[in-house]
């Protein structure tokens, strides 16, 4: 067990001593050192077998550390995209400040969150990661770091709530009690809807997404490669997983919430990813759109779907941050990230360019890419959920949860052909024509790996499930349809040395003449181009999609908004009528009791008569209470 | 048991010494004795772990005696008390520069600090009486410090809501005296008492601590120097209140259910009245003292559950509050000093030219919201747990409503402040002792937070 403390430990040391240095270099190499051993160490502990080690808190609370299959997988998840990203910094990032030091932490507490076998202890490493987000962000700016800070810190109250919800149910803060919590009264259901929206913020599902947007904005690039695009997915998703594997006896109803929050979550996101005019927001808007995937996945509460939704929770992270990382390359190239100000990339920078363009075909899904892989296993789990399924509207479901999921997947592939072209292809439309080199190999490397990985895992998919998901997974995942993934890549290469062998033939091919052209007596100065956005503009008119467009797009509709409408709206009606109230009431008693003093004082004339009369008043009225009784 | 009477006489010599000695030596002086009462009463740590605490009567009367005890509660209270005051005291030595009247504000500020060490180590319900009111009157005077008409009302408010929640307190007291013919609180432990006897003390509570409905005067009172609101208005003072909760219906009085249920009731609609109208300030000082009245509340909540393990959760949470808020106030008044105003819509983009300061208020806000892991997390998560399993689902919920509120309302203290435009520049604040007192107190929210089980285990250690 002195793998897991030291995986914790190191970063949490090395990030506080990163703190004391000045020099850019030693935080740099330092930094990666330090993830590199990592990285290696969550290897090794990869391979050993599940233990246990229990760490006594306070009171009757102990912590416990658990090291089984899934909390494995993700370790070793997590620290290789600390990794990549933190090696693709070195040249990104000029000005880091404490940059290193919070990734290193990130690291630390998110080993310790997937660690955790109960639930203090995971509240406790979850709250810490969003402390870290908030630092992360406000790199960028203050305003993003806050919403974000202000939608996931709501989230995690209310996940703090569900726990503690959860834990007064079963009397134990243990993570895994051996059984699950059946979903029949409403305390429990409250419980796991609080957890759920805890998990569901996290991961950057709708309707809890609208941080990531605007956190693209302005946030360096590393910076949402590894949070919004990795380790929060991760984090999140692996929160959902194990409630519904673990915590939560999941039924129909249950099914549905989530299946249908996928679905909408998909649909929408990508939707709005199609309008997008900034490659980051764009970007963002996939991650949250393919969330919905993973939901979904969960949602089918079949085992092959289930499977589906983790491995496409992998998949995603590998092509999300691959996305995120060659858009930096460019982006740094181009200093700008708006799709109309970019173009022509591909003949500048033709190793990003490969690698972009396998990770667009593996988020659409096209095989024999790792995004098909576990799409096709989503698609699966849920059809035999349909045809498994009797009640009428629980099939209602599946149905649009399948269509939602295949309607998402044409439309991402929509989009990303648009990105493709935008950035890559086309033509350069800036003004300036100077020649742009290929990224620096610290930048370059992450995105090969990255790419070579899509490629294998959607080859070898199965080897993968075999090896590294199967050992732990409760269930047996059965397929119901077969795929080749080997056969299927075997074809598509030999098509694709097919296709370049014409194209090398048909290169030196001397019947081709090529001419200026020739309008109406004159040159055609004019090159016409249309920038690659400009197509998708006109879906966004079309009768029937623009009410949803005009009704995704209205302000309102973010959940910051919401929530700090509601909030401002109680805190009115708190302080104007209860303690404004009180305070009136309070004053009230303090004039009247002057105004009271302010009748004795005139009664105190100083005319002995008057006080004679007073006494004489008084001493009647004494007789007359005597002579009562 | 000598150093129970140094941590009570040093800052009452301290305060009359003031007065006399030559102008510069003040600060240093004031520093030096409340130093050795943090010491003084820290030595009493071992003293408490040995025995179930030592008691020093005089034996004069029935009904006053001068009578102290040293157990785990109140050692507790005099180590975090003096702690966070002797480092406001450093930080005054700044603040203060640039005013006249510097002799009256330590001698007030170090009267207070005695009359508290008195209060919490009394073992007599008169006595505790007695320096309660002496709080009361340095409160006053502190408050109305820079003698301006709004000032000497808040002053004002301020005395008379508390004292007319002592005066209630007082008949209670009273009372007990003529049911139970002593006031002893040793020789009153176990005894039930009624109910009526327990609301009328709680009335006195309720003032100090500034819960709802005798919380008005704890906003208003904002207009003191800003170590004063963060000595008396935020770490020390206020807690009195809470302090003589545990120490009266906890470790001394048995009382009903119906009464710990109406406390439950007061806490929680205090925690959500007083984090909502934080919200809605404009005043840096008002949104902190709103939020501490807010604060008090999960404090009175916690004792009100009145298991053992809530009463060691309210301990752990009167220490994670007392250094946060006091590190929030302070932060408030460095930036107040810088540029001159209170209001935060006159204020923005400081966070380039005091980075020191910005960072301080974000460890010590973090604590004081409740997020990992820092130490307000722990004892507010170990709350919303223990409400709930105690069954008063209703209040975990509002309590991390309430969490809710405070994320909002720091937060948005924080944009105000320091993000946006510069409106009023600042100074740089670098090289300050204000803020590097800020920084220690905001440093101590982090690392307590994360080996919290050195303060728990203390706790624990000292609670029998």
């Amino acid at each position: 067990m002195m793998g897991i403390f030291f995986l914790i430990t190191l970063p949490i040391l090395a990030g506080f001593l990163l703190l004391l240095s000045k020099s850019e270099g030693v935080k740099k190499n330092l930094a990666l050192a330090v993830f590199l051993v990592a990285f290696l160490n969550s290897i090794a502990v990869f391979i050993r077998p599940p233990a246990d080690l229990t760490v006594h808190l306070i009171a009757d609370y102990n912590l416990v550390l658990s090291l089984n299959g899934f909390s494995k997988l993700m370790l070793v998840f997590i620290s290789f995209f600390g990794l990549l990203t933190c090696l693709y910094s070195r040249d990104y990032l000029k000005e880091t400040q404490a940059y290193y030091s919070y990734i290193l932490w990130l690291l630390a507490f998110s080993n310790l969150a997937v660690f955790s076998a109960d639930f203090i202890l995971f509240i406790f490493s979850w709250g810490a990661t969003l402390v870290l987000l908030y630092a992360l962000l406000n790199l960028g700016s203050g305003y993003s770091a806050k919403k974000a800070l202000s939608i996931l810190g709501a989230a995690d109250f209310s996940l703090l709530l569900g726990i503690c919800l959860y834990i007064a149910g079963t009397g134990s803060t243990s993570m895994a009690i051996g059984s699950r919590v059946v979903l029949n009264n409403p305390l429990v259901w409250f419980s796991f809807v609080l957890m759920f929206c805890g998990s569901l913020a996290k991961a950057g599902c709708g309707p809890f997404h609208t941080w990531i947007p605007t956190a693209a904005e302005s946030a360096p690039i590393p910076v949402m490669a590894i949070l919004p695009a990795s380790l929060d997915k991760l984090l999140g998703i692996y929160l959902l997983a194990r409630m519904c594997s673990d915590f939560f006896l999941i039924n129909n109803l249950a099914q549905a919430i989530l299946l249908i929050t996928g679905a909408l979550t998909i649909m929408f996101a990508v939707m709005m990813a199609l309008m997008q005019h900034d490659l980051r927001k764009l970007l963002s808007y996939h991650a949250i759109s393919q969330v919905g995937y993973m939901v979904l996945g969960l949602g089918t509460g079949v085992p092959v779907g289930v499977a589906g939704g983790i491995f496409h929770m992998l998949n995603n992270t590998i092509y999300k941050t691959g996305l995120f990382l060659t858009s930096g390359s460019v982006g740094q190239k181009k200093k700008t990230f708006e799709l109309e100000k970019l173009g022509g990339m591909a003949a500048y920078m033709p190793v990003t360019f490969i690698c972009a363009a396998v990770f667009s075909l593996s988020i659409s899904g096209v095989p024999p890419l790792n995004g098909f892989a576990s799409k096709w296993m989503l698609y699966q789990g849920a059809l035999i959920g349909l045809f498994g399924s009797t009640g009428l509207l629980m099939r209602a479901v599946y149905i649009f949860a399948l269509i939602a999921a295949m309607f998402g997947s044409a439309l991402t592939l929509a989009s990303f052909v648009k990105f493709l072209h935008a950035i890559f292809l086309g033509q350069d439309s800036s003004s300036d024509k100077k020649s742009y080199t290929e990224a620096p190999p610290s930048m370059l490397m992450p995105s090969v790996i990255l790419a070579a990985l899509c490629i294998i895992l959607g080859v070898l998919p199965n080897l993968f499930l075999k090896k590294f998901i199967s050992p732990w997974f409760t269930g047996e995942i059965i397929f119901i349809g077969s795929w080749n993934g080997l056969l299927t890549f075997g074809l598509i290469s030999v098509s694709l040395v097919i296709g370049i062998i014409i194209w090398v033939s048909s290169r030196n091919n001397k019947n081709l003449r090529i001419d200026a052209a020739f309008i109406g007596g004159g040159d055609l100065k004019y090159v016409p181009t249309f920038p690659a956005t400009e197509f998708y503009r006109s879906i966004e008119e079309v009768s029937l999609v623009n009410p949803i467009y005009r009704f995704l797009k209205l302000e309102g509709l973010d959940l910051y908004r919401i929530l700090t409408g509601t909030l401002k709206a109680f805190s009115y009606i708190f302080f104007i009528l209860i303690d404004r109230m009180i305070d009136f009431l309070t004053r009230l008693v303090g004039l009247s009791v002057l105004g009271l003093s302010w009748i004795f004082r005139k009664l105190h004339t100083g005319n002995l008569d008057q006080y004679l009369a007073w006494s004489l008043i008084g001493l009647v009225a004494m007789f007359f209470i005597l002579m009562a009784r | 048991m000598e150093y129970l009477f140094i941590t009570i006489l040093f800052p009452f010599l301290g305060a009359f010494a003031v007065l006399v000695v030559p102008k510069r030596y003040r600060e240093t002086l004031s520093s030096v004795s409340l130093g050795v009462a943090f010491l003084a009463s820290v030595l009493t740590f071992p003293l408490v772990l040995k025995t179930m605490g030592v008691l020093i009567s005089s034996n004069l009367t029935n009904w006053f005696n001068f009578s102290f005890v040293a157990d785990g509660l109140s050692v507790f209270m005099a180590s975090v008390s003096s702690l966070v005051a002797f480092l406001i005291c450093l930080y005054s030595k700044e603040y203060m520069h640039e005013y006249e009247e510097r002799g009256q504000f330590y001698f007030w500020m170090l009267l207070f600090v005695g009359s508290m060490m008195g209060l919490v180590f009394s073992a007599n319900l008169l006595l505790m009486f007695v320096f309660w009111e002496i709080t009361s009157v340095c409160s006053w005077r502190l408050i109305g410090f820079y003698r301006q008409e709004k000032d000497i009302k808040a002053a004002d408010k301020a005395f008379l809501i508390t004292f007319f929640g002592a005066s209630i307190m007082l008949v209670g007291i009273i009372l007990i005296y003529l049911t139970y013919g002593t006031l002893e609180m040793n020789r009153l432990v176990g005894t039930p008492i009624p109910n009526i006897f327990a609301f009328l003390l709680l009335a006195g509570i309720v003032s100090k601590s500034a819960q709802l409905p005798l919380q008005t005067w704890l906003p208003d009172a904002g207009v003191a120097p800003t170590p004063v609101t963060a000595l008396l208005h935020a770490a020390v003072l206020v807690k009195i209140g809470v302090f003589v909760f545990a120490k009266l219906f906890i470790t001394i009085f048995s009382v009903s259910p119906l009464f710990l249920n109406t406390t439950v009731i007061i806490s929680v609609v205090t925690i959500i009245v007083a984090a909502g109208s934080a919200l809605v300030e404009n005043n840096m000082k008002r949104i902190l003292a709103y939020s501490t009245i807010s604060q008090l509340g999960y404090i009175l909540l916690a004792l009100a559950l009145n298991t053992e393990l809530s009463f060691k959760i309210a301990l752990v949470y009167i220490l994670a509050h007392s250094l946060a808020k006091a590190g929030l106030f302070l932060c408030a008044g460095i930036i107040e000093h810088k540029t001159g105003t209170k209001d935060i819509a006159q204020l923005g983009g400081l966070l380039k030219t005091m980075p020191y300061t910005a960072a301080a208020y974000l460890l010590c806000a973090f604590s004081i919201i409740g997020i990992p892991p820092f130490l307000g997390f722990w004892p507010k998560f170990m709350l919303v747990l223990l409400s709930l399993k105690a069954g008063y689902l209703m209040a975990g919920a509002l309590a991390v409503a309430g969490a809710l509120f405070t994320l909002f309302y720091l937060f948005r203290l924080f944009e105000k402040v320091f993000l946006g435009e510069v409106k009023i520049a600042a100074a740089e604040d670098k090289k300050s002792l204000m803020v590097a007192v800020v920084l220690i107190l905001g440093g101590l929210s982090l690392i307590l937070g994360l080996a919290i089980r050195l303060p728990f285990n203390l706790v624990s250690a000292i609670i029998k």
